[in-house]
């Protein structure tokens, strides 16, 4: 399941971070230290740290609205 | 007359700088859609002037923009803004895209490999305007760009770079420095203004110890416009070109 979480994030970031988006996700996921198994909080998290990169390109209007949409993906996934 | 021949004028959507008394003349703006060069040589206000042309779009028009800034970074930038009295934080309508740290980020590698910026920024100015809904773009700047992209042919690829952002169904402002202080000379490859539907050259007189600035319109397609330099006042009222 988490897999198919990590690929609609990717899908996600790519309109704003274009082909960076994988390399983008990879670090983000490497920042907050995401296991094999992730829960739920670990997700949140990662959203979290994507707000924040997203913020420092983008400003913070952009950043709500992309957290947004990944907090839908995250919650929308197994726990 | 013929009806099949008759030659009815097409509308043009314009899009208004703001900059007061400008606009009346080139016909009220600049035609949506154009692809156009703001040049200047270094302190010419020529990237506070593209973003006060976002800016006021935003705050009087309702238009989206995305400010790409390949260089600079987003906090400078915005905190230069405030000094000029605009403020971007105060409005998600222009979203100042910092392209400069995924640079820092991710490396000066285009996006897939190898060094073809010229695509890539096209891919992502196509990616911006269905994420943010954007009718006008700015890139500033084009000498960051081409510091970046590998040209084997700069006369054909330039070609096909503003083709693509013409396709793109936005307006576009190019920032491009220029170096020789002697010659109009508006961007690197000298093509680019041929290339361009529109020059805005912005000029500083530096003689007599003062320092004032000028607006040029140089070239505007599908608009009667003035190719006169006009003086041209930054304040806390905004920009104004005084006409002769």
């Amino acid at each position: 399941m988490s897999a198919a979480i990590d690929t609609e994030i990717v899908r996600y970031m790519r309109p704003l971070f274009g082909e960076f988006a994988v390399t983008a996700f990879e670090q983000q996921k490497a920042h907050v230290g995401l296991g094999a198994q992730p829960t739920r909080g670990d997700y949140i998290r990662l959203a979290e740290a994507i707000r924040s990169m997203c913020a420092q390109v983008a400003g913070d209007g952009v950043a709500s609205k992309i957290y947004a949409g990944l907090l839908t993906i995250v919650q929308g996934g197994s726990s | 007359m013929n009806e099949a021949l008759e030659v009815r004028p097409v509308a043009t959507t314009r899009i208004r700088t703001w900059v007061r008394n400008l606009d009346e003349e080139m016909e009220g703006g600049i035609p949506h859609g154009s692809v156009v060069l703001v040049c200047g040589r270094p302190g010419a206000l020529k990237s506070s002037l593209t973003y006060y042309i976002m800016y006021m779009q935003a705050l009087q028009e309702e238009r989206r923009s995305a400010y790409l800034t390949l260089e600079q970074s987003r906090a400078s930038f915005v905190r230069h803004l405030a000094h000029l009295g605009l403020t971007p934080e105060a409005s998600d309508e222009v979203a100042i895209l910092d392209v400069a740290s995924l640079r820092k980020t991710f490396g000066d590698a285009a996006p897939k490999g190898g060094a073809n910026w010229l695509s890539a920024i096209l891919e992502q100015a196509a990616s911006y305007k269905q994420l943010l809904g954007c009718e006008i773009l700015s890139i500033d700047s084009m000498s960051a760009l081409y510091s970046l992209h590998d040209f084997h042919n700069p006369r054909r690829e330039l070609f096909h770079f503003f083709e693509g952002l013409r396709s793109l169904g936005v307006t576009v402002f190019l920032i491009s420095e220029m170096y020789d202080p002697t010659k109009e000379i508006f961007a690197r490859y000298e093509v680019e203004d041929f290339l361009a539907d529109g020059v805005i050259h912005l000029k500083v007189d530096r003689t007599g110890g003062q320092s004032n600035l000028y607006l040029g319109i140089v070239k505007m397609r599908e608009t009667r416009h003035s190719r006169d330099y006009f003086p041209l006042i930054v304040d806390e009222n905004g920009f104004e070109i005084v006409p002769h």
